[in-house]
């Protein structure tokens, strides 16, 4: 299988581990990415705040960029996948909206090429697969999957799974060997919109999440999307549970035994490391 | 016809102004009956003196100035559950992102508002290198907001571990990007399509301070 790949500002930065283990997860699994040549910013929310239009075109251009490399496009970051993927609807949809980007962006629109998040790439190489890679089964580990917002909202333009209860990470955890905790709060949002605006309020949302997946019994919370992984981390009370935030690529990689674990690890703000040695998951 | 709100205070009812959030949001405000689902999912209801349910009221009594007071305005961070429980299909979202244009028009908000100092830079970050770069983005909000010691040691703990790049890419063809801010900027874009004019043409360099 082969992508083009969407990294997004993020990933070049505060989720540097989130693309460091994804391209070593890929690799692994002989899913090929090229990186998009010369993509732009998706213009994420600030964006689409401003002007409906302004995010659709910077989005579309990236998607024009896509569809002349000639590969589904893959997106990592939840916000990105969220942006690119109303640009894809806006441009599937017959009318003046295809039309203005079009001419914008001086393209014709074939729809050949599609968005396509990280997770439902990397689960497309097939549960029963990846379980036959796993090395070093996560035994014991009990995981709170924790979707947010922008995978699954507005769930006619993003949804790749269920609204309101998806499971796709939730069947990886357990082809890994990891037990998935039933929990309420999947697709509640962290407030990561919030994190350097209004810290106190997207405290507040973080805090929540992290005691709803200590009381259902979880001892890590894992995520696809990097804006929930940062604000889970550095936006939590010094009070609160302790529970380490993993990218699912991060623990997919840990059980395939595949090189560098070390080097995403280290970037981590709340140390998983502990948790990991006390179950014999690291070193 | 004068309304009272529940703070005593009175307001005129505007008609018009419902209409002009119709058509900017591009939401069927009329339909909305109050079953406040939109306010139950929201994730910052308990924090906001206007919540989701009650904004789409004073929209549609055409409380014009009531609403685009209203704290969720800054508050909402655009999780897009309102939307997704609508039985009307009503996004909130989208009226709040129109009635925070249309309350930066109207003057009600300072310029150094912190979420508008974010968008602000966050874009002309954008228009000129076609990336975000975090850091330089960090810095100069914190500047701009007068807030350099918050979160410094986040900030320290975060460059340690190699989140916070003191380079980063930007794109070749900056002059395509920047083109398409200018086009949506002069192209006086449909209404629906620009929430908050003032703050695109700031960016769009089209003129405008800000
Ligand atoms: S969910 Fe829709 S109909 Fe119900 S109160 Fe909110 S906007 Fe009105
Ligand atoms: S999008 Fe905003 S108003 Fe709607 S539920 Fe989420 S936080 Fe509340």
């Amino acid at each position: 299988m082969r992508y083009s790949y969407y990294p997004g500002c993020s990933l070049a930065a505060a989720a540097a581990e989130y693309d460091l283990s994804l391209r070593r997860v890929c690799a692994a699994l002989g899913v090929d990415l090229a990186e998009l040549p010369d993509w732009n910013c998706c213009g994420a929310t600030p964006a689409a705040r401003v002007s409906t239009a302004l995010a659709l075109a910077l989005s579309a251009r990236n998607l024009a960029l896509a569809q002349r490399a000639g590969l589904d496009l893959m997106v990592p970051c939840a916000a990105c996948y969220n942006r690119l993927r109303r640009a894809e609807h806006a441009l599937a949809s017959e009318g003046p909206r295809r039309r203005n980007l079009e001419e914008m962006l001086n393209f014709r629109y074939t729809g050949e090429v599609k968005v396509v998040s990280a997770p439902e790439a990397v689960c497309r190489v097939g549960l029963r697969a990846i379980a036959d890679r796993v090395r070093r089964p996560l035994e014991g580990l009990q995981v709170a999957c924790y979707y947010g917002c922008l995978l699954v909202r507005p769930p006619e333009i993003v949804a790749f799974d269920d609204e309101e209860s998806p499971v796709l990470l939730d069947k990886l955890m357990l082809a890994l060997g990891a037990t998935p905790v039933e929990w309420a709060y999947k697709t509640d949002c962290c407030g990561a919109g919030l994190a350097l605006t209004r810290p106190e309020t997207a405290q507040r949302l973080v805090d929540r999440l992290l005691a709803a997946a200590a009381e259902a019994g979880a001892e890590a919370v894992v995520t696809a999307c990097n804006q929930c992984q940062i604000s889970l981390e550095t936006r939590r009370a010094a009070a609160s549970p302790p529970l380490p935030v993993f990218y699912f690529t991060e623990l997919t990689g840990l059980a395939m035994g595949v090189p560098g674990t070390g080097d995403w690890f280290r970037r981590h703000l709340v140390d998983p490391l502990p948790l990991l040695r006390r179950l014999r998951l690291a070193g | 016809m004068y309304l009272l709100t529940s703070q005593g205070e009175r307001e005129q009812a505007d008609p018009r102004f419902r209409e002009e959030v119709r058509l900017r949001s591009g939401q069927p405000v009329e339909l909305c009956f109050q079953c406040q689902e939109c306010t139950n999912g929201c994730p910052v209801a308990e924090f906001a003196a206007y919540r989701p349910g009650l904004v789409v009221r004073l929209v549609q009594l055409g409380l014009r100035h009531r609403a685009l007071s209203a704290d969720l305005l800054w508050l909402c961070p655009a999780c897009e559950t309102c939307a997704a429980r609508c039985p009307n299909g009503i996004s909130v979202r989208r009226v709040l992102d129109v009635l925070r244009g249309m309350s930066v028009a109207a003057g009600l908000v300072p310029l150094n508002h912190r979420e508008l100092v974010f968008d602000h830079l966050f874009l002309t970050g954008i228009a000129g290198r076609g990336r975000v770069a975090e850091l330089p983005l960090l810095l100069r909000y914190k500047l701009a907001t007068r807030e350099i010691l918050r979160d410094a040691g986040l900030g320290l703990r975060m460059l340690r571990r190699g989140k916070l790049p003191l380079r980063t890419d930007g794109v070749k063809n900056r002059a395509e990007v920047r083109r398409l801010f200018r086009a949506v900027a002069d192209a006086g874009a449909s209404p629906e399509q620009v929430e908050n004019p003032h703050l695109l043409r700031a960016t769009a360099g089209a003129g405008g301070g800000w």
